[in-house]
């Protein structure tokens, strides 16, 4: 017997910029700043202990049956500044989701268990023994299996993803599946523009709908500006509905609440707490920002490999991911039309159409570095900016995970690498790699580069000299106040961090229902 | 506007469009009279960089690319957009003294547009923003068309391929 499929398009998420009277008048046991990784997790576990929870979404309410059928059209709608988020130098493109769900609507359904150093550190030099690999297990365990969580089937790879695994057992490099939050997955590519057959378990199809069922309430088109306090304690907040077409302010909203969670991502929230009173007092709100960086390395192959059938992420290289073993690690990609345009330097003319002539040869690894929070969010005369460069310790590893990359694809046979450089790089030894990363400079638009893990602005530590929350997530400074979202990340944890969010979200919540 | 801002602004173009994600939607007319004066820099821009006559892909001249690159302008900020018109027009004319062509880049041959374009790549750091973001603009105007996709055996039929929504997960306690 079939069963009636409930799609997205029923959930009866509240279009902000329709409220008029008395519906404008908003008040809740807990409001909760954004409906992404953070949000939504919190959302599901307040409701569930019986509190009353509405969830303000800056961005628009879209059913998977409306998302874009191609990457490119899906930046104009899922995507935070259509796609245009960059840093203060201009030389790195800082991607985000938008909209009901955030960003698991447009992640590449990557999941990694935080590195257990990475937990013991925060917990050695930021007192955050609660999040220690023993007490955070368990959290992991519980929303792995709510949400399919696997490591990629034999029949999930792609064509470069076992060219990585058979590169690497060459090479002597530990290497592995990657998990993902996929169910029954199609294979269509379609991660990173939004999974319109709803396999990939992003919030939309999971914590969202599970929190609706338990009451909350999920407001789309409003867009928190300030957090409102009052005797120390935070109280509400001061919001604005937006049209969902001209993007332009229709109506101001207050609305209060006993407690206040903040999780509108690692550069939003610290801009929403920036416009606050009360949540700034040691300097800290905005500071520390990290996302490690990724640059892509394209192997140019002499059979034909068809690059983009397979899961958008198969498998990696974990050899490096210890920052005493240098701090990065690959990961092999679908080898998609409108990233390998541009991911590489082959040349201009016809080295360019030779190059992009050849897509069925070639194969796509990209990398993440674990980088220092050496970056700042803040308001700059109204507009937006974040400063952000790589010191030359991140620059080192960044050149030394290209290095790597071009090490598996020439090892397991490419004929050519090209680099993500604005040099042209055609090169088939590593004596031409080496020779070629000498070359090269740690300046502004020496390396394409992306980022799609912004993280650690408002920094969590039980030292309120150097953080702006404590080990239970709420503001030093301003009772009443949590942050839920990497924002929190006391350091760069270098993996994909969305299972991360989804743990300590649900830690967090704990202390929010206190 | 000093030299630093300028470049700092117009990297932030070249930077989004790296990333391959640009978007093709927005509302062109916003920008159509700023950017309406740069058709025949493109036009030329898209003779020299993608030469497609000879190769097995979907022709260039079949897509509409003028009309793509200025939706993906229309998707960034106003004051981008001003300061990408004033980089435009800057590497349209200063043709006239450097490398002595004596013409716009406009009215260059597609091999000397090529020529013209690596100059840039090779100049300062103002000279190699401007030209990656034209390079840039061209490629997804193209890339970015799915007109383009057939070029990708099978990726057309992969990545549209009708199956059913799953939809939203029962909840597993």
């Amino acid at each position: 017997m079939s069963t009636k499929i409930r799609t997205t398009a029923s959930l009866p998420i509240i279009d902000g910029s329709t409220l008029t009277g008395d519906e404008l008048n908003i008040t809740a046991d807990v409001i909760i700043i954004g409906s992404g990784a953070g949000g939504a997790v919190n959302a599901f576990e307040l409701a569930s202990r019986g509190l009353k929870v509405v969830v303000f979404e800056a961005g628009d309410f879209f059913p998977s049956s409306r998302f874009p059928k191609d990457i490119i059209n899906s930046m104009a709608t899922l995507y935070q500044d259509k796609g245009f988020q960059l840093n203060s130098s201009g030389d790195l493109s800082i991607l985000q989701g938008a909209g009901i769900g955030g960003s698991t609507l447009v992640n590449g359904a990557v999941t990694f268990r935080t590195p257990d150093h990475y937990l013991k550190a925060w917990g050695n030099d930021f007192g955050l023994e609660n999040f220690g690999p023993d007490k955070i297990r368990p959290y992991f365990e519980k929303i792995e299996k709510r949400l399919s969580i696997h490591e990629n089937l034999p029949h999930e790879t792609n064509a470069s993803g076992e060219i990585l695994l058979k590169a690497s057992k060459k090479l002597g490099y530990s290497a592995k599946m990657l998990g993902r939050n996929t169910k029954d997955c199609a294979l269509a590519g379609k991660c990173l523009s939004g999974c319109r057959y709803d396999r990939k378990q992003s919030m939309l199809v999971s914590y969202i709908p599970w929190a609706i069922d338990k009451g909350a309430k999920f407001y789309s088109n409003v867009r928190v500006n300030q957090v409102v306090s009052k005797n120390g304690k935070a109280i509400g907040v001061n919001a604005q509905t937006i049209d969902p077409n001209t993007r332009k302010v229709k109506q101001q909203i207050t609305a209060f609440a006993d407690k206040i969670v903040l999780s509108a991502g690692a550069i939003q929230s610290p801009l929403i707490a920036l416009n606050s009173d009360g949540i700034k007092e040691n300097n800290q709100v905005g500071r520390n920002f990290a996302c490690h960086p990724s640059a892509i390395v394209v192997g140019e192959h002499e059979q034909e490999l068809h690059g983009w059938q397979g899961a958008t992420l198969s498998s990696y290289i974990d050899e490096f991911e210890h920052p005493d073993k240098g701090g990065y690690i690959i990961e092999a990609g679908a080898s998609l039309p409108a990233l390998l345009s541009t991911a590489v330097e082959p040349g201009i003319g016809k080295e360019y159409m030779e190059f992009m002539a050849k897509g069925v040869h070639f194969s796509t690894l990209a990398s993440l570095i674990h980088d220092h929070n050496v970056g700042r969010v803040y308001w700059d005369n109204g507009r937006k900016k974040i400063d952000y460069d790589l010191i030359d310790k991140d620059y080192e590893t960044l050149v030394n995970s290209i290095r790597t990359m071009s090490e598996v694809l020439l090892a397991d046979g490419a004929n050519y690498v090209y680099l993500p450089t604005s040099k042209r790089y055609k090169l088939s030894s590593m004596d031409e790699v080496n020779q070629a990363l000498a070359e090269c400079k740690n300046v502004p638009n020496q390396f394409y580069m992306t980022s799609y893990h912004p993280q650690g602005t408002m920094r969590m530590s039980t030292d309120s000299s150097n953080s702006v929350v404590n080990k239970n997530g709420e503001s030093h400074d301003l009772k009443n106040l949590f942050i839920s979202d990497a924002s929190l990340f006391p350091t760069s944890i270098l993996v994909n961090p969305q299972l991360t969010v989804y743990a300590m979200a649900s830690m967090i919540s704990e202390h929010v229902a206190v | 506007m000093n030299r630093r801002h300028f470049i700092k602004n117009l990297s932030l173009v070249s930077a989004a469009l790296s990333s391959g994600l640009v978007s093709t939607l927005g509302n062109a007319t916003t920008f159509d009279e700023t950017i309406e004066k740069h058709t025949a820099l493109f036009e030329t821009a898209v003779k020299a960089l993608l030469p497609t006559a000879n190769y097995p892909v979907v022709q260039a001249d079949s897509l509409p690319l003028i009309t793509n690159i200025k939706q993906v302008i229309a998707n960034l900020d106003a004051p981008l957009v001003e300061e990408l018109s004033l980089g435009l027009s800057l590497f349209n004319n200063a043709s006239y003294i450097l490398g002595f062509h004596f013409k716009p880049f406009a009215d260059m041959s597609p091999e000397q547009a090529r020529d013209y374009i690596r100059s840039w790549e090779q100049g300062l750091q103002a000279q190699k923003v401007i030209a990656i973001t034209i390079k840039k603009l061209v490629y997804i105007g193209y890339w970015g068309d799915p007109r383009s996709w057939p070029s990708f055996p099978s990726f057309d039929q992969i990545t549209n391929r009708e199956l059913p929504a799953l939809g939203v997960t029962e909840f597993k306690g």
